[in-house]
């Protein structure tokens, strides 16, 4: 097989798909054909190649499948539209859930008095340590604290017992301000420990 | 004299249509066209029932996103590669659930040879030679031979140079020789 041969098998392949006003079907490739045996049958095996696949018709559905062509798929297109539509309105009700559950909880924290984190970090080291000097003068250890309550609820504490002085250190410590702080953080304490502290002190918080 | 219309033209008029909110217009479209995607579906997968899925999906997919086709290829050729890409994916499908293994399992135990026509005989050789060529020859050689499309318009589909379009379908030529033993 020459080169000419093998360049002429691509021009016959243009030949038959273009026509012979495409690039291939000059007057050099017919005179080829003519003279080479075995390229004028590969050109006719292309050509029968060709036909054939050319040839190749699908078969047709038929009309009844063309006339449901458009209405199934404007169907499948409707279906599409619905799915997309509950999917954004399914957000929009997880959105308006969200939102109502963040109002409850905005109007919880209103209600409650809007303490801020430090706030209540604050009041609960507050309320644990009063409660701790309560107990500690409510065990009323005979050695450390010789505890009478009698004179604190008379608000008179003798001065030369060394037990009152420390008690009355002690409540200073605990109480370091004045008496309406002392009161006002009273009122935060818990039912429990103001009981106890009233009982304890004698004292009338309310 | 009057020339004929530019299909391309009308195919534009439409797209314009339709992003101008006339659904009408995509009906119009789909009746243009649904027979040349369906007949190329065809041809690339070779059974009916793929062939009306996937022509199905592609309108499917052409509604979907012709609110933002530019026209920056024609839309025939924008829905052809639609196409393409959808039968690639389905090929691929198919493959992995061995489905022409089967296919082959079935024809080996059923040849067609006997009490079948000729000419049934021939197309079934020159639908599974076509089929095993390589993807990009085939379809090539498929926008070529059946869809009578112009190289420049095989090139744009399949996102090539004319030159590459070219001898892809000249190696599917070949190589359809090859496997039908000249």
């Amino acid at each position: 097989m020459s080169r000419r041969c093998l360049e002429v098998q691509e021009e016959i392949a243009w030949l038959l798909l273009e026509g012979p006003s495409g690039r291939a079907g000059g007057a050099a490739l017919l005179a080829h054909l003519k003279d080479c045996p075995r390229c004028a049958l590969d050109g006719e095996s292309l050509r029968v190649l060709l036909g054939n696949l050319g040839g190749r018709d699908i078969p047709d559905p038929g009309e009844t499948y063309w006339r449901g062509f458009l209405p199934r798929l404007r169907s499948r297109i409707a279906f599409e539209s619905t799915v997309a539509a509950s999917r954004r309105s399914g957000w929009r009700v997880r959105w308006a859930l969200a939102a109502s559950a963040a109002s409850f909880v905005l109007a919880a924290l209103v209600v409650s008095g809007w303490s801020t984190p430090a706030e209540i970090h604050a009041r609960t080291q507050f309320q644990r340590m009063a409660g701790q000097r309560i107990d500690t003068l409510s065990q009323g250890s005979p050695g450390a604290l010789s505890f009478d309550a009698g004179a604190v609820r008379g608000g008179v504490v003798d001065e030369g017992s060394s037990a009152d002085s420390e008690i009355e250190s002690l409540l200073e410590e605990t109480f370091p301000q004045d008496d309406s702080d002392v009161y006002s953080s009273a009122s935060e304490l818990g039912s429990e420990e103001r009981q106890r502290l009233e009982k304890t002190l004698g004292l009338d918080w309310v | 004299m009057t020339s004929a219309p530019d299909p391309n033209w009308w195919d534009q008029e439409l797209v314009r249509r339709f992003q101008s909110g006339d659904e009408d217009a995509f009906d119009r479209l789909v009746e243009l066209h649904r027979r040349d995607v369906y007949r190329l579906a065809f041809r690339l997968l070779g059974s009916h029932a793929d062939a009306d899925d996937l022509a199905q999906e592609a309108f499917l997919r052409v509604y979907r996103s012709l609110a933002r086709f530019r026209g920056d290829s024609t839309f025939r050729t924008w829905v052809t590669r639609i196409v393409l890409n959808l039968a690639t994916d389905r090929r691929r499908e198919l493959a992995a659930h061995r489905q022409s293994s089967l296919e082959e399992l079935t024809a080996a135990q059923h040849p067609v040879g006997r009490g079948e026509p000729a000419g049934f005989l021939r197309e079934e050789v020159l639908r599974k030679a076509v089929g095993r060529l390589p993807r990009r020859q085939r379809e090539t050689l498929i926008l070529r031979i059946f869809q009578q499309m112009k190289f420049h318009e095989i090139a744009t589909v399949m996102g090539c140079t004319v030159g590459t379009a070219k001898a892809n379908f000249f190696h599917a030529i070949r190589g359809l020789r090859q496997r039908l033993g000249e």
